[in-house]
């Protein structure tokens, strides 16, 4: 097999681990897992494990015991190992039950208060943890946005360090006439910044694709999704741009697309510049 | 690495030893395993498909898998232990998935709060016991990945999420989302690799 063969394999292995790989590939990958292909073999191992590491880092928690009496009566055939016997009382026994004085003394009452009082306690506190979770949970999520936000900001500023940038703004068409755009690029490391406004919030099952336009044909360079009001008052995204120089190409446009985006414009132009 | 450990603390070997009596339908050596590895699997199941309900239904069909397909598992791929995480994350994914498919949400429209297993010390799970200090370490270990790491992996690996879905959903390049997941796998892989070492 080939250098560049077995490195295309070995490259599969992670989207393979995750669950990522269309039907197609998938068969073909296994079929080449079963020649026994010994350095995939092993990435793949090594994969399975690391992945393994990440629910051992989750809470560990029993499932409910009826779930075990679930499973293994669900299988066909065998033995059935129950985990504690619970005998269900003879009708004998449940007679005598039924015979047993019922009257209790007030130490008993006493019992059954505190009882009642820690459950409301505990389920007091629980509540509480519960919501202080929440909160800690929340403001996790926060850190992550604004990290995020962080990096973005990051990436914007390092285009526009750049010593030489290339700039195209797009007006908005027919559908939305209102909306304006720039294209903003390092025409080097051909990482662009786009912004956006007026620019209608993204339909269901769609997504705008952005083309660039050269010698009359489309090369789609990537898609985005207007996703709420805040962003069709601005929007920005950094992406890579597979352009260099300016006269490389005659123009951008932005079209809307089913949601993945197309090999080709099939949907009205929404802005467009050169 | 992982299997090191497992080989170590002799718990491959038992499980090797209950996977052969499950390929011939000893339906005791299936209630073992399952003793042994629900408290792990039922949590991930769970921060998987999101409520009770379904990560029963999860652990049902991933017990039920290891029970016919027992001769499937190829040792040169892995522990035992990984195959089980990864049948048991399959079943939840597809479930997902199918769930997607059926209750596409509306454009800007959040999905209702899913039920998460929360992280932390753990309680119960008896049957692992030799995996409580091992688990510590691993998350010792883990403390290098970076929070934003950690969120793509877990995006990647709980909530199936390809790569352009996560770039699109925190807003950063595709080429950085690429290039994070691969660190946080390649610290994950360092992780079980030291703890083999020092095993």
């Amino acid at each position: 097999m080939k250098t560049e063969e077995r490195h295309s394999y070995l490259e599969l292995c992670i989207p393979y681990v995750f669950g990522r790989l269309n039907p197609g590939n998938r068969k073909q990958f296994e079929a080449h897992l079963a020649t026994g292909c010994d350095p995939c073999t092993k990435e793949l191992a090594e994969l399975h494990e690391a992945m393994a590491l990440m629910p051992l880092l989750l809470k560990q928690q029993a499932p409910p015991s009826a779930v075990r009496d679930r499973v293994l009566t669900k299988t066909p055939t065998g033995r059935v190992e129950q985990p504690t016997v619970t005998r269900k009382p003879s009708e004998a026994q449940e007679k005598e039950r039924e015979r047993a004085p019922v009257a209790r003394s007030p130490q008993r009452w006493y019992g059954y208060a505190l009882a009642i009082l820690s459950i409301l306690i505990i389920i007091v506190l629980a509540l509480f943890v519960s919501d202080l979770s929440n909160t800690i949970g929340g403001q996790e999520r926060r850190v992550v946005e604004l990290q995020g936000e962080l990096q973005r900001k990051d990436e914007v500023l390092s285009v526009l360090r750049s010593e030489r940038l290339e700039v195209v703004l797009l007006n908005g068409l027919e559908p939305n006439p209102a909306a304006r755009g720039k294209i903003v690029w390092d025409p080097v490391k051909k990482i662009a910044i786009l912004q956006f406004v007026n620019l209608a919030i993204t339909p269901a099952n769609k997504e705008y694709q952005i083309w660039m336009i050269k010698t009359g044909r489309s090369t789609s360079a990537g898609t985005f999704t207007v996703m709420n009001e805040k962003e069709k008052e601005s929007f920005f995204k950094v992406m890579n741009l597979g352009v260099g120089e300016k006269q490389e190409i005659d123009g951008f446009s932005v079209t809307l697309e089913p949601k993945g985006g197309s090999a080709q414009p099939t949907g009205a132009a929404y802005l467009r510049g050169k | 690495m992982l299997l090191t450990v497992l080989t170590r603390t002799g718990i491959n070997q038992q499980d090797a030893d209950l996977l052969r009596r499950i390929q011939k339908k000893d339906r005791q050596a299936l209630g073992m395993l399952y003793d042994r590895y629900s408290p792990v699997v039922y949590p991930l199941a769970l921060r998987i498909v999101g409520s009770t309900e379904e990560a029963e239904d999860v652990l049902k069909e991933a017990f039920t898998h290891i029970w016919d397909k027992a001769g499937g598992y190829v040792a040169a791929r892995g522990s035992i232990f990984s195959w089980i995480i990864a049948v048991c994350r399959n079943k939840a994914i597809d479930k997902l998935r199918l769930k997607r498919e059926k209750q596409k949400p509306k454009e800007g429209e959040r999905g209702s709060p899913r039920s998460v297993p929360e992280r932390g010390a753990d309680t119960g799970a008896q049957q692992i016991l030799a995996f409580k200090g091992y688990t510590e370490s691993v998350r010792a270990s883990l403390k290098t990945l970076s929070k934003l790491e950690e969120r793509i992996l877990e995006m990647s690996y709980y909530d199936s999420h390809s790569q352009s879905d996560i770039a699109r959903t925190l807003r950063m390049p595709l080429s950085s989302v690429k290039s994070k997941l691969r660190r946080g796998i390649q610290k994950l892989r360092q992780a079980a690799r030291k703890e083999g070492e020092s095993a």
